[in-house]
């Protein structure tokens, strides 16, 4: 057997962001954009205006079972609020169907963490990692709201939709998982769905945040938004 | 620098500045109208401007070409529709002009001034109300010359085919109050919604808000109401407000079920979820019927004081005021103070009846008042030049004796209002025929709707304002802010004044129009009512009344008056047409919005675009159909090794016990007994025996299966599944769906083994890793599933791995396959390859009617199974035996390829052809070097190998072959190698 190239993941929204003339870094061998024009505009723009972001790298689990909650409960030692409020990347799609949102990487150890809780519990439960099946784009900016109601019928007003909540939408004719992730004060928004699907719906939100003057940004920025 | 005297010269309309107005004098833009060049202010419209510059004529009507001048100014008629540039129907009283604007009028031919198209009102005898209906209809043949003709002659603008597509886009909104109309009473309920801790969003139809209070300013202002201090009060108290959102410029369009709103805003189409609404729209000054009352400088009293006041435009020098009531009065002291030339008050009530403050001083200063008088006539024939009245008898008739004419350039007439009421009786709202009022007012709503201000009925400011804050407070309440107001439930409503007149008709002998959108005058409703269609929906339909781009606004009133009149009913009785949305005219292109067609990619797709692929659709997928030569291609799997991407496939994990039962009830054939490690072919019905997809299914390990699909069939089968398990049959089964997880390759061709050696540790020996096996493999260092099955008949291995991973495993197997000649291969290579082998594609060779046993899948059925979907359709088509048989061919001739779908013919006894069968797929085979395909044909014919049949071509008939089995390796041991 021969094979030179130490194995790389690409993101599917990493040919979009070589046209926009990104750089890239890697994290957890994902290769990713680094910064498409310079740290501080980018940063600039999404706190005064709004930018998206590739966060694909985030690990994603599905976990399903009539037994899931309590299983992640267990796991997790969670009170089962905790879970149907979404806290803790664990959020709730179905009665018996969950989505784990982690950073990216720590999605192998959350699976063996569960398979085996599972396995103890003789609990009838499928965990399985779709990291690869999904695209995700996180939306920045205090125009966030302003943009994704352009695209989807929900309402993104805080009130209605607390941060660190998820709701599955229709979003561009498109089925997303929205997830509300604010940095600090900043509005943010996860777009998780389809990673065939990811170009087009990146796209579309570049298009309908033209009138914000959205920006593309990279992972330098949003590191220095999350230290903000 | 522009003189005043130079502004008159090229404005001679323009009045003096004053407050108010929202022109910008200091600036002058140029733009043309139909060719001529024409001056105005920033803040104008394109009517205003033209108007000051002394054009009176806009357009021409949709039948009869008549010329038409403006007559509303609020954009709720059709009289001053213009093209602009590549946009048709624009109204040029509410668009704003722009330097370099170019303005056409439009329907006119061959122009605005000469129209010859004009010479139909002579014919209009032979053109009574719903010609079209009986006409044109004989012979048949002439159609499309009478339709090419009737679209030349009516109509409204031109979409040009070559416009560029606009940009256009949606936005939802949710709130707890919306607010339709910013005048007094929609910002008065704004305020009080907002103030009880609500959101509002409050919308308007013009620029700003303030509604009448804009242009209607009383002089010293002797009546009870103050407006003029009201509105920036009002405004700047809206301005205050964070709860309120507004938005000018914006047209609210219907109300849908559960307080669903739909909105335009220039190209932005908004769709709103609102918890309460109060209706604040206002209401339609209506227009008067009486002989030649289209004529350009007759105009509603509204129109003269938008003009007046927000443009300082006047649209004539010598006014008569024809009126019922006191606005009447208000607009001629208000032109009065301006030193316009009133040349007459024609009031059709007695003196006693006027309770106008401006009465005495308009009488002192000597301005001639007709009471007990009407109008018959505008005298003109492109515009006014004068007008006939004549006196009312004791008995309320006209008499003809006292008929006299006066001179003037512009009819106003204010006779009476029609209240807005659309989104409420949309809504579910009620309304009734007030007699005291001669208006149709709401008198219930559904709870959380609120009708407020001149919608109401309710015309003085002061109880505008109060009534609105009531209901604002309600509203408020509604959405959970606050208490609700009792006293506004238990008040017993305002009274008012009469302000409308019930005469809206004047007889005479010219044309007199109800309907100025579709040409329709009072002759024709009634010649409508005597044909029978005398109930007022459909009085509506065959007359078109109220269809046209003002939807009733300016006719809908008037038209059930008349209805009413001529059945002898009363107007309550004769009830009103249904409310439906749009309430205003909406492009389609802000219905269609941002233009959102999903496309899914693969994770190569851009190394396909870098290696000049042809892309075509798949469902929703772009694939690559080849790569340049897909003939050579193909030979390239047969004779080296080829890959292609094959990401689209459906991929569906299933795990849980429960998961052999499921397979066993979903797919035909059997799959208990399928060990780990094994793949199997499957094939799905429906209920009805009906061939629904195909595709392998894994056993991959203890409860775990891996499903594939076809491309395009993936949703559907993920959804079939999901449904039947959440029927009854998910009793220990999940299903998640990888089709994203997983990119798919096919590695095929004789070399495709030594291909994937140099990438993986596994043995592929063939003993080891058989046909029909899957297998993880490290290939390039990635985790993959390896399943050995394929598709175009040649050794080959479809890998899986992880998308992420997807263009370095695909790269990989180009650089290790670089030595063995390997080339990528597209859909259409594909399609030669698998064609060779006889392989249907579901969809394309089958559809809607196939069943296994016609489509050669015979054996996959096991009817011994206990049940599984289509058995009993399944067991009635086995037993009644296939009337048609899905069957290879060769055409006789090397060179000829019949297209996909031809019919399949015989000759019959008279000549005709008959049709028998059909082509569902044709290639040249580069292998066979012969034409070959797979078409549908009667059982007879197609159980006997070698018989010949004629394929209808184009313009002959050619020759082929039944051909049972593969064409190419037909023992499959290419594929077992
Ligand atoms: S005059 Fe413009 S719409 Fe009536
Ligand atoms: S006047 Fe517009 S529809 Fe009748």
């Amino acid at each position: 057997m021969s094979t030179s190239k130490t194995p790389i993941k690409l993101t599917p929204l990493h040919a979009t962001a070589q046209r926009l003339g990104a750089t890239f870094t890697e994290q957890r061998r994902w290769r990713i954009p680094e910064v498409y024009t310079s740290p501080e505009a980018e940063i600039a723009a999404a706190q005064e205006r709004l930018a998206l972001a590739d966060e694909t790298p985030n690990g994603k689990l599905l976990i399903e079972g009539d037994q899931a909650e309590s299983v992640l409960m267990s796991t997790f030692d969670l009170g089962s609020l905790q879970i149907n409020a979404g806290r803790n990347g664990i959020y709730r799609l179905r009665n018996d169907l969950f989505f784990i949102s982690t950073p990216p990487g720590r999605e192998t150890n959350v699976q063996k963490k569960l398979t085996t809780t599972s396995a103890a519990s003789e609990q009838f439960i499928t965990v399985t990692e779709v990291t690869h099946g999904r695209a995700e784009i996180r939306v920045i900016g205090p125009d966030s709201q302003e943009l994704l109601s352009k695209v989807c019928g929900l309402d993104f007003h805080p009130s209605v939709f607390p941060n660190e909540t998820a709701k599955q939408s229709s979003l561009a004719k498109t089925t997303q998982l929205i997830i509300r992730c604010d940095i600090g004060k900043l509005s943010a928004f996860s777009i998780i769905g389809t990673q065939s699907l990811g170009p087009y719906v990146w796209d579309i939100l570049m298009e309908a945040g033209r009138e914000f003057g959205v920006v593309p940004i990279g992972r330098e920025a949003l590191l220095a938004l999350a230290d903000n | 620098m522009r003189t005043e005297q130079d502004t008159l010269t090229i404005m001679p309309n323009r009045l003096q500045a004053k407050q108010g107005e929202v022109i910008d004098r200091s600036t002058t833009i140029r733009f043309t109208f139909d060719g001529r060049e024409y001056s105005a202010h920033p803040g104008d419209t394109v009517a205003s401007a033209l108007t000051a510059a002394g054009v009176k004529v806009l357009s021409r009507s949709f039948k009869y070409h008549r010329p038409r001048g403006l007559l509303c100014c609020a954009g709720h008629c059709p009289n001053c529709l213009v093209q602009i540039g590549d946009e048709p129907n624009v109204r040029a009283c509410t668009r704003p002009v722009e330097a370099g604007m170019e303005v056409q009028a439009q329907n006119v031919w061959p122009s605005l001034k000469r129209d010859l198209l004009s010479l139909t009102e002579l014919g209009s005898r032979f053109m009574p109300v719903g010609f079209y209906y009986k006409t044109f209809i004989r012979p048949q043949k002439l159609w499309p010359l009478y339709e090419h003709t009737l679209r030349h002659a009516a109509g409204l603008g031109e979409a040009h085919i070559d416009t560029p597509p606009g940009e256009f886009d949606k936005q939802y909104l949710h709130t707890d109050v919306v607010v339709a109309g910013g005048g007094p009473a929609g910002i008065s309920a704004a305020l009080t919604a907002a103030e009880a801790g609500a959101q509002v969003l409050l919308f308007d139809e013009n620029p700003t808000l303030g509604g009448h209070l804009r242009f209607t300013i009383p002089l010293e202002s002797p009546s009870s109401t103050e407006v003029s201090k009201d509105s920036p009060e009002l405004l700047e108290a809206v301005n205050q407000q964070p709860n309120i959102t507004v938005f000018t410029d914006t047209s609210v369009l219907g109300w849908y079920q559960d307080n669903w709103l739909c909105a335009v805003k220039g190209t932005r189409l908004l769709k709103i979820r609102t918890k309460s609404m109060v209706v604040a729209t206002g209401a339609y000054e209506m227009p008067l019927i009486f002989d030649n009352n289209d004529l350009p400088g007759v105009m509603l009293g509204g129109a003269v004081q938008r003009l007046v006041h927000l443009f300082g435009v006047l649209p004539g020098k010598q006014v008569v005021i024809v009126t019922a009531n006191e606005d009447g009065w208000d607009l001629a002291a208000d032109l009065h103070s301006l030193g316009v030339n009133v040349a007459a008050i024609v009031d059709e009530r007695e003196p006693n009846a006027c309770a106008s403050p401006y009465r005495d001083g308009l009488v002192n200063a000597g301005v001639p008042v007709f009471y007990r008088h009407i109008i018959l006539e505008a005298i003109g024939s492109s515009a006014v030049r004068g007008v006939m009245i004549a006196r009312l008898d004791e008995h309320s008739k006209i008499s003809r004796v006292t008929t006299q004419s006066l001179q003037c350039d512009l009819i106003v007439t204010s006779i009476g209002w029609t209240p807005a009421t659309e989104l409420a009786y949309m809504a579910g709202g009620k309304s009734e025929y007030n007699s005291d009022r001669a208006e149709i007012l709401p008198v219930s709503t559904p709870p959380g709707i609120y009708v407020v201000g001149r919608a109401a009925g309710i015309h003085v400011v002061d109880s505008q304002i109060t009534e609105a804050q009531q209901a604002g407070s309600n509203a408020a309440a509604f959405a959970g802010f606050g208490e609700f107001d009792e006293a506004a439930a238990q008040s017993p409503g305002v009274i008012e004044p009469r302000r409308t007149s019930d005469r809206v008709c004047v007889p005479g002998n010219k044309k007199r129009f109800v309907c100025y959108c579709e040409d329709v005058t009072d002759q024709d409703v009634e010649t409508a009512i005597a044909e029978g269609y005398d109930s007022i929906e459909l009085l509506k339909r065959y007359s078109t009344i109220s269809m046209g781009p003002c939807q009733g606004a300016m006719c809908s009133m008037n038209t059930i008056h008349l209805c009413a009149r001529a059945n002898g009913s009363t107007v309550q009785e004769t009830g009103t047409t249904t409310a439906r949305p749009p309430i205003t005219p909406v492009t389609l292109g802000a219905l269609a919005g941002q233009n959102m067609e999903p496309v899914q990619i693969t994770p190569i797709h851009q190394w396909h675009l870098d290696h000049s692929a042809d892309m075509m659709v798949a469902g929703l997928w772009l694939r690559p159909n080849h790569y340049g030569n897909p003939v050579a291609e193909a030979l390239c799997v047969r004779n080296r090794v080829g890959l292609i991407d094959v990401s689209p496939l459906g991929k569906l994990q299933l795990t849980g016990p429960g998961v052999p039962e499921l397979l066993e009830r979903i797919y035909i054939n059997q799959w208990r007994n399928l060990r780990a490690g094994r793949v199997r072919y499957g094939v799905m019905c429906n209920d009805e025996g009906v061939v629904l997809n195909d595709g392998v299914c894994a056993h991959l390990r203890d409860d775990t299966w891996y499903m594939t699909t076809t491309s395009t069939g993936a949703t559907t089968v993920f959804e079939w599944l999901q449904w039947w398990l959440q029927s009854g049959w998910g009793e220990g089964v999940h299903l998640t769906d990888l089709t994203d997880n997983y990119s798919a390759f096919n590695v095929a061709g004789p070399q495709s083994r030594a291909v994937l050696e140099k990438l993986t540790d596994r043995n592929l020996a063939n003993k080891a890793f058989p046909y029909m096996r899957i297998r993880s493999a490290r290939i390039a260092g990635v985790l993959c599933r390896l399943l050995r099955i394929g598709f175009t008949g040649e050794l080959s291995y479809e890998v899986h791995c992880p998308s992420g991973y997807a263009v370095h495993v695909w790269e990989a197997l180009m650089d290790a396959g670089r030595e063995f000649g390997i080339a990528p291969f597209g859909v259409e290579a594909q399609r030669i390859l698998r064609l060779e082998k006889g392989h249907i594609i579901v969809g394309q060779d089958t559809d809607a009617m196939s069943d296994p046993l016609s489509a050669n899948m015979a054996w996959a059925v096991k009817l011994d199974k206990p049940d599984f979907l289509g058995k009993p359709s399944l067991m009635r088509i086995f037993a009644e035996g296939p009337k048609q048989l899905l069957v290879g061919f060769k055409m006789v001739e090397p060179d000829v390829v019949p297209a996909e779908g031809l019919q399949i013919v015989v000759p019959e006894m008279d000549g005709q052809l008959e049709i028998i069968g059909w082509v569902t797929s044709s290639r040249f085979s580069p292998t066979l070097e012969e034409v070959i395909g797979l078409c549908w044909l009667p059982t007879e014919i197609a159980s006997q190998n070698g018989t010949s049949f004629s394929i209808r071509m184009d313009g002959h008939i050619a020759e082929a072959r039944v051909h049972h089995g593969a064409f190419y390796d037909p023992d499959g041991e290419r594929l077992r190698m």
